[in-house]
C-alpha cells in the first residue's frame, strides 16, 4: 500500500462533493420546469440552495485555512503542470504519469474554475435579484451552462471512480487514503518512482 | 550568437558550434593554435561582445541562454545524464577559476585572453567533446520529449517532486484555469438567454425537461393550483359599488385585447415577444365600479399565500392586462391558468398567476409576497432592484 491522499485532501474532496450534490438537487428544482412543478414550494428550495452555497463556500475555506497547506500548494502545483508525458497521454499515447493523471490535472483545473465561477455568478443571481445595476444579461446563462458542465464532468468522474475495472481502484485513494503499490505503479509510473527515492 | 529562442537553442549551438568551427579552419588558424584558440571554435565570444567573464559567456553558448537559468540546467542535466556531464562541469569549473586568475593577472583583450595557458589548452578537447555530447543529448531529448530540457529549470520543484515540473508546463495548465475563468466572468456579461443553444444541444428525450422555451416556472406553494374551468370564480371586492363574481366564459365575453410584449424576471431572464390575449384593466373593473378613492389593487392568487398589487395608474397602463391566453392557447396550468396579470414593464413576480380574487384597495399599504422577501414594491424592469 502506498499513501495516495492526507486527511486534508480528502476532506476538501469530500466537502466539495457534499455541497456540489445539495446545491445540485435544489439547482435543478428552481431550475428545471417539471421538477419546480413537482417540487414547487421556491422560496424554501431556493434558501436551501443559498445556504448550502454557504456552508459550503465557509467550509472550503476552513479545510484550507486548518489543513495541510503545504500539501495543497504542491496539489494544485502539479495539477497546474501540463508536461510533455500529460500532452502525449491526452493524444492517447501510452506516458508514465505523476501523482495525477492528466486526465485528473483538466478534471481539477475544470473543476475548480467552475467552483469560482459558480460563486461568482451565483453572487451575482443574489445580488441582482436585490438591485438590478447587478442583473447582468448572462449571469443565469453561465450558472446554467456551469451546471450543464458540472454534470458532465461528474458523470465521467462517476464512471472513472466507480464502474470502469481498471481505474475504480482510485476510489479507495480519495476514501481510505492509500492505494496498492502495483497499481499505483501502473497508473502512476513517475509519482511511485518519486515516492520510491524518497523525494 | 544565439540566444532568446530557448526551443531549439540546443540546435542552433551545435550549428554555431560547427560553423565557427569550419570558418575557423578555413581562415586558417595556425594549428598550433587551433586547440586552444577558445574563439575560433567558438566557445567565447569575440572583442565585439565587450566587457564580462569570458567563463559566464561559455556557460551561455554551451547552452545558449542565460546564465543563471543555464547553471540550473547544468545543474539538473549533471543528474540527469550522468557523469559525462559532471565531469563536464567540473572541467568547466576549473577553466572559470583558471581564467579569472588568469584575466586578473595580465588583463588582456578578449581575444587575446581566449588563448588559454597549457594546462588548459590539454583539457579543452575533452571539455568540448564533453559540451558536444551534452548538446547532443539534450538535442535528442528535445526531438523526443518537445520541451522536456525546459521541464528542468525549477531546481527546487525537481527536488521536490522527482519527475519533471517547470513554469513552461505550469504556464500551459494555469493558462488553461484563468482562460476558463475569463471566458466565464466575460459570459456574465456578454452571455445571452442559452435556452435556444440549450434545445439544440440536449438529447430531444430530455427537451420535455430542460427549459428550452425560455420560460422557468417559479412557484411557492407545495404543487401548482389546478383550478376546475367550470367551478373558476374571479371575484372583484373591496372599494367598489358592487362586488362582481366572474365564471371563465364571463371574462372570456368581456372585450379582448391581443398584444405582444416581452417577459422580464427579476432573477436575470427573459423571454421576447410573447402574444397575450385578455381584459384590460379598465374593462374588467368598469362592471363592478371602483370608488374614488381607490388607490391599488390586490391581486389574490389560488396559490396560497401569493399575492401582490399594482397602484391603480400601473394596473390601467396602456400594456398591463388580465390575460387569459398565451401565444393563442388558454394558459396552461405553469403559466396560471386560467387568469393571470400582464404587467410587461415590471419584473415577473408582479405578473400574479392563479388570480383568484382583486380587491380594490383605498390605500397604498399592501406588501406583496416578494415584496415582504426584500423586492421592490415598484418594480419597473431596469429600474428597480
Amino acid at each position: 500500500m502506498i499513501r495516495r491522499f492526507g486527511i486534508t485532501e480528502r476532506a476538501l474532496h469530500w466537502v466539495h462533493a457534499t455541497g456540489f450534490f445539495a446545491m445540485l438537487a435544489t439547482g435543478l428544482v428552481l431550475y428545471l420546469p417539471a421538477l419546480s412543478e413537482i417540487v414547487a414550494r421556491r422560496n424554501l428550495v431556493k434558501n436551501v440552495h443559498l445556504f448550502s452555497a454557504l456552508v459550503w463556500a465557509i467550509a472550503i475555506v476552513l479545510v484550507v485555512v486548518l489543513g495541510d497547506r503545504r500539501r495543497l500548494r504542491d496539489d494544485w502545483r502539479e495539477i497546474e503542470t501540463i508536461d510533455g508525458d500529460d500532452r502525449r497521454w491526452l493524444r492517447g499515447r501510452k506516458a508514465p504519469q505523476g501523482r495525477f493523471n492528466a486526465g485528473q490535472k483538466l478534471n481539477a483545473l475544470v473543476t475548480s474554475a467552475f467552483a469560482l465561477l459558480f460563486v461568482v455568478s451565483g453572487f451575482f443571481l443574489w445580488l441582482g435579484e436585490r438591485d438590478h445595476r447587478f442583473l447582468f444579461d448572462g449571469t443565469g446563462t453561465v450558472h446554467e451552462f456551469l451546471t450543464l458542465g458540472s454534470v458532465g464532468l461528474l458523470v465521467g468522474h462517476l464512471y472513472l471512480a466507480v464502474i470502469h475495472p481498471s481505474t475504480r481502484h482510485a476510489l479507495r485513494g480519495i476514501t481510505v487514503g492509500d492505494v496498492r503499490e502495483d497499481w499505483a505503479r501502473e497508473h502512476h509510473a513517475k509519482w511511485v518512482e518519486a515516492e520510491r527515492r524518497g523525494l | 550568437m544565439p540566444r532568446g529562442s530557448h526551443g531549439s537553442s540546443s540546435d542552433s549551438v551545435r550549428a554555431e558550434l560547427q560553423a565557427r568551427e569550419s570558418s575557423g579552419r578555413e581562415a586558417g588558424v595556425p594549428p598550433g593554435h587551433g586547440e586552444c584558440d577558445l574563439g575560433a571554435i567558438g566557445l567565447v565570444p569575440d572583442g565585439r561582445d565587450g566587457a564580462g567573464d569570458p567563463g559566464d559567456h561559455t556557460a551561455e553558448l554551451l547552452a545558449g541562454r542565460p546564465g543563471r537559468e543555464q547553471r540550473l540546467d547544468a545543474e539538473h542535466r549533471t543528474g540527469l545524464l550522468g557523469d559525462d556531464l559532471g565531469r563536464l562541469a567540473r572541467a568547466h569549473e576549473r577553466t572559470r577559476e583558471h581564467e579569472d586568475g588568469w584575466v586578473g593577472r595580465r588583463g588582456q583583450t578578449l581575444t587575446e585572453r581566449s588563448r588559454l595557458p597549457d594546462p588548459l589548452c590539454r583539457e579543452l578537447p575533452e571539455l568540448v567533446r564533453l559540451a558536444r555530447r551534452s548538446l547532443r543529448v539534450a538535442a535528442e531529448v528535445d526531438q523526443h520529449a518537445g520541451d522536456r530540457s525546459r521541464h528542468s529549470r525549477s531546481k527546487a520543484r525537481v527536488r521536490k517532486t522527482g519527475y519533471n515540473v517547470g513554469m513552461d508546463d505550469r504556464t500551459v495548465g494555469r493558462a488553461a484555469f484563468l482562460g476558463l475563468v475569463g471566458v466565464g466572468v466575460a459570459g456574465l456579461f456578454y452571455g445571452r438567454d442559452a435556452t435556444k443553444v440549450v434545445g439544440g444541444v440536449v438529447p430531444s428525450p430530455l427537451k420535455e425537461i430542460v427549459p428550452t422555451s425560455g420560460w422557468r416556472i417559479y412557484s411557492i406553494g407545495r404543487e401548482l393550483p389546478r383550478l376546475d374551468p367550470s367551478s373558476y370564480r374571479l371575484t372583484i371586492a373591496g372599494s367598489v359599488e358592487r362586488p362582481v363574481t366572474y365564471t371563465l366564459a364571463d371574462l372570456r365575453a368581456l372585450p379582448q385585447v391581443t398584444q405582444v410584449s416581452d417577459f422580464h424576471c427579476v432573477t436575470g431572464w427573459s423571454v421576447y415577444d410573447v402574444t397575450w390575449k385578455g381584459v384590460r384593466f379598465r374593462q374588467l373593473l368598469a362592471e363592478a365600479g371602483v370608488r374614488p378613492q381607490a388607490k391599488a389593487l390586490r391581486f389574490v392568487s389560488a396559490e396560497v399565500p401569493y399575492d401582490d398589487t399594482l397602484s391603480l395608474p400601473q394596473a390601467y397602463a396602456a400594456d398591463a392586462l388580465l390575460a387569459l391566453e398565451m401565444d393563442g392557447k388558454p394558459l396552461s396550468v405553469p403559466h396560471g391558468f386560467p387568469a393571470r396579470v400582464v404587467m410587461p414593464r415590471m419584473y415577473g413576480y408582479k405578473n400574479v398567476k392563479w388570480v383568484s380574487r382583486i380587491e380594490v384597495q383605498p390605500h397604498l399599504d399592501t406588501v406583496g409576497y416578494w415584496e415582504q422577501r426584500g423586492y421592490d414594491e415598484d418594480a419597473w424592469v431596469g429600474a428597480s432592484n
